[in-house]
């Protein structure tokens, strides 16, 4: 009916979708690898009510052109891939990457996963799998009796075995980068997909040009600032109020109009 | 009589579209780069018509600028718009917030390519990966400390040929007065938020509510005097 009633639903709803994803962020504060996201909102189309005329143009020097917009609309959620923050957990199977790159995750079809959760852990059949059971790709199979791990900058894997004076060489951890890593989708369990927007994963070894290095015993939090988000829901929650005012302004007017005619 | 009714009725309408401009203000409270319309009202009749006249302006005036941190974000001090490749025409925006295709251009939240004075700006050297990006205030890009292209940021003299289109952005004006920004300040890591001012708009609500409530009382006034005209002087006792 009124144009504006629906202009100030639509902005109710963007602040709603705010608000969901500022709360998604802090539920995922202590998330190893977490990654937060924001979201991007712009204008809606403009609607011509009245074309400038050249008369007007003349007289006035500008058209008197009036358009009136029908609202906003969330244009894209965008994940900010900053470091978070690397923390010490003494446990020898977690690696963080301090830098660019992302641990690959072989999937149960047979396609690949990205994450930056380098909690692994060492599976029954002796092979180093992520927290949810999925392999690391290149897989890397440890030999039984294993008495020590070490992880170097590198992402070379080298153990001690029980009875042996010197290490052995036991593996190497690959790193993917992405031209554009917003345009990862994220597919829970901290995993990430390639798709269209983010291009095709360049493969390298930790501590390459481009690629960061991993770090042994150490796991990285989440990026979220508590304080940042506290504030963005603050003014997410004052913006959806006063929408809802438009919308009662809207419902007033509506009213008045009503009783015109007694 | 009748005549008084309808110029009350443009009246109203016209309240009624105020309040249209002020929810889609307030509905872009949030948006980036967005600039707010202010709707006002000619108080002299125009000849042509008894229709009340409509005027819409556009405020231009800076909104606040906000740190990300992200270095894909830019924000401009003072003057100018960025220049954007849309589908089918150029626009300009003030709405900062960039990202990387997979082909490595830089392009808008509405995958429009940025432009820079060599057109199209891919920030991959030699198809590797984009890497420390720095934009400094002259809207210069280097990637590790290569030069790559430097930003076009266009002002005009007068901004109210200027039409709006979705996504916080104008179409590119075809007229003269389009000039290149010889010094911008562009800031790497900010956005500019929208210049809207809740309490600017809120009591415009108040304005629009309470006028549309005093003209439909000069309505019903007139209403009540016609009725007394057509049921009261008429009356033969």
């Amino acid at each position: 009916m009124l144009r504006s009633l629906r202009t100030a639903a639509l902005g109710m709803a963007a602040q709603q979708l705010n608000v969901d994803t500022i709360s998604n962020n802090l539920a995922n504060v202590n998330t190893t690898g977490y990654k937060k996201n924001t979201i991007e909102f712009q204008d809606l189309l403009y609607e011509t009510i009245q074309t400038g005329s050249a008369s007007s143009y003349e007289t006035a020097g500008k058209p008197s052109e009036i358009q009136i917009g029908l609202g906003n609309k969330p244009i894209a959620t965008f994940r900010s891939f900053s470091q978070g923050n690397i923390e010490d957990t003494g446990n020898s199977l977690d690696v963080a990457i301090n830098g660019n790159g992302f641990f690959q995750i072989s999937r149960s079809d047979g396609t690949y996963a990205y994450t930056r959760d380098g909690g692994l852990r060492i599976n029954s059949d002796g092979y180093l799998v992520n927290s949810s059971g999925l392999h690391l790709f290149p897989e890397i199979s440890l030999p039984a009796g294993i008495a020590a791990v070490n992880i170097s900058q590198n992402g070379r894997i080298s153990a001690i075995i029980e009875g042996q004076a010197e290490p052995e060489e036991i593996g190497q951890i690959e790193l993917a980068t992405f031209i554009n890593p917003a345009g990862l989708r994220a597919m829970g369990g901290n995993l990430f997909e390639e798709t269209e927007a983010s291009g095709e994963p360049s493969y390298g070894l930790p501590g390459e040009e481009g690629f960061g290095t991993v770090m042994q015993g150490y796991l990285e939090k989440s990026n979220v600032d508590v304080v940042q988000e506290m504030i963005n829901l603050i003014v997410a929650q004052r913006a959806y109020e006063i929408n809802s005012k438009a919308v009662k302004t809207a419902d007033e007017l509506l009213s008045l109009t009503n009783q015109l005619k007694r | 009589m009748n005549i008084q009714l309808n110029e009350l009725k443009s009246v109203l309408n016209a309240q009624l579209r105020k309040n249209d401009v002020i929810a889609n203000n307030l509905a872009n409270m949030n948006s980036t780069g967005f600039k707010r319309d202010v709707m006002f009202f000619d108080i002299i009749r125009q000849k042509t018509g008894n229709a009340t006249q409509l005027n819409l302006e556009t405020d231009f005036s800076q909104g606040p600028i906000e740190q990300t941190d992200n270095p894909l974000d830019l924000a401009i001090s003072g003057k100018g718009f960025f220049v954007i490749e849309g589908e089918r025409e150029q626009a300009i925006t003030r709405n900062g917030h960039f990202s990387v295709d997979s082909e490595g251009y830089l392009i808008t939240s509405s995958k429009n390519y940025l432009l820079g004075e060599g057109g199209r700006i891919n920030l991959s050297l030699n198809g590797q990966d984009v890497r420390n990006i720095q934009i400094n205030n002259e809207g210069e890009i280097y990637a590790d400390d290569q030069y790559l292209d430097r930003l076009r940021i266009v002002d005009l003299e007068n901004y109210n040929s200027l039409k709006k289109i979705q996504d916080n952005s104008f179409i590119m004006p075809h007229s003269k007065s389009v000039h290149e920004v010889e010094n911008p300040i562009i800031l790497q890591g900010h956005l500019e938020g929208s210049n809207v001012n809740a309490v600017d708009e809120m009591i415009s609500l108040i304005e629009v509510e309470r006028q549309f409530e005093s003209i439909q009382k000069v309505i019903h006034n007139h209403d009540e005097t016609m009725q007394k005209t057509v049921n009261t002087v008429g009356r033969f006792r």
